[in-house]
């Protein structure tokens, strides 16, 4: 793209991004501007940078190779002072511990989420699924099981563009890795003390024979 | 009513967090000891929750999640005899590693858990706003508000078009009722027709028959035989049935 065609394609992505709306696919955009993959990656992170300044109110979210555009998150001030109330509801202590599991480590399984809560949770899957705070799609790894993500929806509700922008969202997966790394090493070591432990075994039979 | 219920069921935290949660409580460390002293509590806590087993009607999901907590309960009060009594029985393999396992869970949950209040902290805090998907919207206002309302020389064929839908419907409704056939009527329809014979086959019954007239026919002689009215013949696999009329003393 030379810096003409760039600066109408910047335009045109602008507009498409206004008349969908809703969360849409690289590829999707890729198919209406008639232009490449790459180039829609590398137009979405110039369009990203123009929306950066002050003077912009606009901003793009990233979710599962997909964008969408939303005003930035301080404008809820603008919402409040139009319906004059201000919006606020709880989130479920169940809720709370497995949307904060899904947005950390997502995509995350089922049995692993209910792995690190210790309690079935397929009904509040269901209820989060329905509630449009989370996506699930097939695990290609293992058939019949789903794997989840956060919704668009749901990272609007966090007033964040990213999953990634979450905050320690580094540190809470390096913490995630050294901890699996260490419950490897864990249960090497106990493998090695059951070999011990046998050949400790062995050794008290062979004494009570000689004995 | 259903709300209630959903906010009810979702209102305590699982196992690992409670554990974690009363641990940290009493500021002890992560080990099988401070298992054994909390044990009362998260069963004080688990009582709290089967008080809460109110609606009949979703009773199974409350059992079903609730079920987790007793897994865990048991787990404790295994641990906590353990250390009441000082067990210096044979080390068992499998109850070592489960109890290492949750330590490790608890361990990574405690680490964890300064996420769970980053979450609630946002939430709601700040709301990224975006539209929905306009042409819907768009099409939608179209078709309802044409420009010029001057000029309804279009209306006649608007509304043939939607007759012609509605037609449709009509029509897709007469041809569905025709193929309906009950099993009570073809058990009506068959025992008259023993009536006259005495013997015939399926595949007689079942001539012109429709596929699912064909399944009906076939319910209706297997209730006919459960019944005992018929008797029923077959000489080989994917052969033709032979039904009897059994007469009754």
């Amino acid at each position: 793209m030379n810096e003409l065609n760039k600066n109408k394609k910047l335009a045109e992505l602008e507009a498409l991004l206004f008349i969908y709306g809703e969360p849409i696919s690289f590829k999707k955009i890729s198919e209406v501007l008639e232009i490449t993959e790459d180039d829609v990656l590398k137009l979405v992170e110039d369009f990203k940078e123009s929306l950066e300044g002050e003077n912009r109110g606009l901003t793009l979210l990233f979710s599962e190779e997909k964008i969408q555009i939303g005003t930035k998150p301080e404008f809820i001030s603008i919402l409040e002072k139009l319906i004059k109330k201000e919006i606020s509801e709880d989130l479920t202590p169940a809720s709370l511990e497995t949307l904060a599991l899904i947005l950390y480590f997502s995509p995350i399984s089922r049995s692993k989420i209910e792995y690190h809560r210790g309690v079935d949770s397929s009904f509040i899957l269901k209820s989060l699924l329905l509630r449009g705070l989370i996506e699930r799609y097939p695990d290609p790894k293992m058939p019949n099981a789903y794997l989840y993500v956060p919704s668009f929806n749901l990272l609007r509700h966090l007033g964040i563009s990213k999953k990634e922008d979450l905050p320690d969202y580094e540190k809470f997966n390096e913490l995630n890795k050294k901890f699996e790394e260490g419950k490897l090493a864990q249960e090497n070591s106990n493998s090695l003390e059951e070999n011990l432990s046998e050949e400790e075994q062995n050794k008290n039979q062979n004494e009570k024979t000689e004995n | 009513m259903n709300n209630v219920y959903k906010l009810k069921i979702f209102d305590f935290e699982g196992p690992i967090e409670k554990l974690v949660e009363l641990i940290e409580d009493k500021k002890l460390e992560i080990n099988e000891l401070s298992l054994a002293q909390i044990t009362a509590d998260f069963l004080n806590y688990l009582e709290s929750l089967t008080s809460k087993i109110q609606s009949e009607e979703n009773k199974k999901e409350y059992l079903q999640i609730l079920s987790s907590f007793v897994v865990m309960a048991s787990r404790l009060i295994f641990i906590k005899s353990k250390s009441l009594l000082n067990f210096n029985l044979e080390k068992d393999e499998e109850d070592e590693k489960e109890i290492k396992d949750l330590e490790h869970r608890l361990r990574w949950f405690k680490e964890f858990r300064p996420a769970l209040k980053i979450i609630k902290n946002l939430w709601l805090k700040n709301i990224i706003f975006s539209r929905s998907y306009l042409e819907k919207k768009f099409l939608v206002s179209h078709i309802f508000a044409p420009g010029n309302l001057k000029d309804v020389s279009f209306a006649p064929e608007y509304l043939n078009k939607i007759f012609g839908e509605f037609e449709k419907l009509l029509k897709e409704e007469k041809t569905l009722a025709k193929n309906i056939i009950s099993l009570e009527e073809k058990i009506k329809s068959l025992l008259a027709h023993f009536k006259l014979v005495q013997q015939t086959n399926f595949s007689k019954l079942s001539e012109n028959a429709s596929r699912g007239e064909l399944i009906v026919t076939f319910l209706a002689i297997l209730h006919l035989a459960r019944e005992g009215l018929i008797s029923l013949e077959q000489n080989g696999y994917f052969s033709d049935i032979i039904i009897k009329k059994r007469n009754h003393e």
